[in-house]
């Protein structure tokens, strides 16, 4: 197969780091997205991108790891170097502070971001409503830059990107040999996965620039995360909510929340309010699949289901995707050669 | 009783405030007078970054040492007002880095989480062996200067803009005691030999995705003379200049690109940053902080002068612990001027 044309659907972080790992291991493939959003209208722009992950109950704990491992090493090289700003990716350092114990006092992924470390009784005064807390230092993805900056890179490989809202696979067997799908909770629809849902978050967006230190609150539902312009205000945690409209009693308790671990939020302006429904699963769907229909296969490899942890593990999903599309060449290059004998 | 404050940079402006607010209470006759020609954002307390940091080598002063924390703990308690944002106070976390190893600094326990780097925060600086990490506090002297100007205002401060030339200028016109808060220009008025000044030059750029500050050290090179990069609530601060000696105020091409190709190298993503800014300054360099009364004999009484200048590269550092102590020696004035039977009352 001279050039294997992949077809990945979905232009979420997902959908671009997958595109782009594809024509990383695969420079013979023709690459091209699809998909009915783009940045800045994505579920991955409405989230803050900050590297901290989010257990996913039936995905073993060394998989989870190498995949934070991987997208922390990937995003780490390039915050350090001159395209740091045009991507989006910034150091940010602060805490995850705790009412009470942690279930773990060393999170898996406790060696991997930097400096990781018990806060001290100087430090934990500063909320006096928590007893337990932990620093480290960890990366940060802006969107819409780092979405936008992803574009830029799989342009310049030739990847082309097009607007279409594909309803079902198989629209796109003629055109293309394989299909990639990161469509999120698009995913429930597309392939009748019934076992993905909505985690609904409503989050203010405020400007804020004093707020350099980024605060979380270990039961996962506030937090502050500052961003380059602006910073990100959380949230909430609807199991089962496809409400994509702000709710205006909702942005009140986000922000009471939110000024009573950082008083000086009060200041706040030009407060945006965004929603993002979190496209969450057991476990992350990372995964090849032959689909058949009178007499026609249509090699799909799956990525999607990431929940509330999509950027702190897109470059490891991205990877192993990477890797299944190259079975799925492997294996139809394998089957063309039986077919000619 | 009058008092006059000669200086309005952030030294001037707290020692005012301090001595307001502890004795204007006690003493209903107390006027309090400002005198300066330069107010922010002209002062050298407005040029400076802000960052809260004593130099990382002991000049073995306790004292100092002391006032450092004094204004550490002090500002840490006003960070939850509601005063905070407008006095341009809030935290930082950040490295200091060094290519051998240094002693711990003397505010180690003062700062939040001080440690020590681990190898893998050193790979973000290729060239530095050891370094800390901290998290300590920015206080932004184009916001804390109006704030500190606002309150001494609303108490009945009153402020003149005008250059002060000698101490016998303000007694003679019936001051009972002067502040010397002048900061560089305090050898015009009574010359010191061990003031000088240390000149800084910094660039200010647009790079809000820098939100660690990080100073490096070389230790041959003495503090500053290596690159340093402050994020800051409008723009960025990038530095590492300090020429003892020289005395100008004119931004040098030559320093311009050293700080620009020094801070490039340390963090590369500097830059694409759009430089909006460039300020020099001269920082007044000293062995030690002069805090200390002066009795000056003028006729038939005694005046009194306070000290409170040469305070180097850390005036936003030490400026509480220095204005408290420079309102104890206000104190101690006034207990005297009792045993003396003067009565602190108005002039007659």
């Amino acid at each position: 197969m001279a050039s294997p044309k992949v077809a990945v659907v979905g232009a979420g972080v997902i959908g671009l780091s997958t595109a782009l790992c594809i024509t990383e291991t695969c420079p013979s493939c023709s690459v091209t997205v699809l998909s009915d959003q783009f940045s800045p209208n994505t579920t991955s722009d409405v989230a803050a991108g900050m590297l901290i992950p989010h257990i996913y109950p039936d995905t073993p704990i060394h998989r989870q790891k190498q995949w934070f491992q991987e997208t922390f090493t990937y995003l780490f090289a390039i915050s350090n170097s001159a395209e740091a700003s045009e991507a989006g990716i910034h150091l940010v350092s602060g805490w995850q502070i705790f009412k009470s114990p942690p279930k773990e006092e060393l999170p898996f992924w406790s060696d991997i971001v930097l400096g990781f470390r018990p806060m001290s009784e100087a430090e934990l005064q500063k909320f006096p409503q928590h007893r337990f807390g932990q620093a480290f230092t960890t990366l940060k993805c802006d969107c819409p830059p780092y979405l936008l900056w992803l574009e830029k890179r799989l342009k310049a490989t030739g990847t082309q990107m097009y607007t279409r809202k594909v309803a079902d696979l198989w629209e796109l067997h003629r055109e293309y040999d394989i299909v990639v799908n990161c469509t999120g909770l698009g995913a429930h629809q597309l392939v009748g996965d019934k076992q993905l849902f909505p985690v609904r978050g409503q989050v203010l967006k405020v400007h804020a620039p004093w707020v350099t230190q980024f605060i979380r609150d270990g039961d996962g539902l506030t937090y502050i995360y500052p961003g380059i312009h602006r910073v990100t205000l959380g949230g909430t945690r609807e199991k089962g909510s496809w409400s994509l409209s702000p709710d205006a009693g909702t942005t009140r308790d986000i922000f009471d929340r939110c000024c009573s671990l950082e008083p000086s939020l009060q200041g706040a302006q030009d407060i945006e309010v965004k929603v993002g429904l979190r496209p969450s699963r057991q476990s992350v769907r990372v995964q090849r699949e032959v689909l058949s229909q009178g007499g026609i296969k249509l090699p799909v490899v799956h990525n999607y289901g990431h929940g509330a942890g999509g950027f702190s593990v897109h470059r490891g999903t991205a990877k192993e995707a990477a890797v299944l599309v190259e079975e799925c060449i492997s294996a139809l290059q394998a089957s063309s050669s039986r077919a000619k004998l | 009783m009058r008092v006059a404050v000669i200086g309005a940079g952030v030294i001037g402006l707290s020692s005012a405030l301090c001595i307001q607010e502890q004795f204007q209470s006690l003493l209903p006759s107390l006027q309090l007078e400002i005198y300066a020609d330069r107010f922010t954002p002209h002062t050298t307390s407005d040029g400076a970054a802000g960052l809260w940091q004593p130099y990382v080598s002991d000049r073995g002063i306790l004292q100092e040492t002391l006032w450092n924390k004094e204004t550490f703990d002090h500002l840490l308690g006003q960070l939850h007002s509601p005063a905070a944002k407008d006095m341009g106070l809030f935290l930082i976390s950040g490295y200091n880095l060094f290519r051998e190893p240094p002693p711990d600094p003397s505010w180690k326990n003062v700062v939040l989480g001080f440690r020590h780097l681990t190898p893998k925060e050193l790979e973000l600086f290729p060239g530095y062996s050891h370094g800390w990490f901290n998290t300590a506090l920015m206080l932004e002297g184009r916001s804390y200067l109006p704030w500190l100007t606002n309150r001494l205002t609303q108490r009945g401060v009153k402020f003149f803009h005008k250059k002060v030339e000698s101490f016998q200028e303000l007694f003679s016109q019936g001051v009972d005691v002067v502040l010397n808060c002048s900061g560089m220009r305090s050898g015009d008025l009574q010359p010191d030999p061990e003031l000088q000044p240390g000149r800084g030059q910094i660039i200010r750029v647009l790079a809000p995705w820098v939100k660690h500050f990080i100073i490096t050290h070389d230790l041959k090179s003495g503090i500053y003379n290596s690159p340093y990069v402050i994020p800051g609530s409008e723009f960025t601060v990038l530095g590492g200049v300090y020429q003892h000696g020289n005395w100008s105020e004119e931004n040098s091409a030559k320093d311009h690109k050293s700080i620009w190709d020094s801070c490039c190298q340390l963090l590369p993503a500097l830059q694409k940053a759009k430089i909006v800014g460039e300020w020099s300054g001269l920082r007044p360099a000293r062995p030690s902080v002069r805090l200390e009364r002066e009795s000056i004999r003028l006729g038939n009484r005694q005046a009194e002068v306070i000290h409170n200048y040469g305070h180097g590269g850390f005036g936003l550092t030490i400026h509480w612990g220095c204005a408290m102590a420079a309102a104890r020696l206000f104190g101690t004035i006034l207990q005297e001027k009792q045993q003396l039977g003067i009565p602190p009352g108005p002039r007659l």
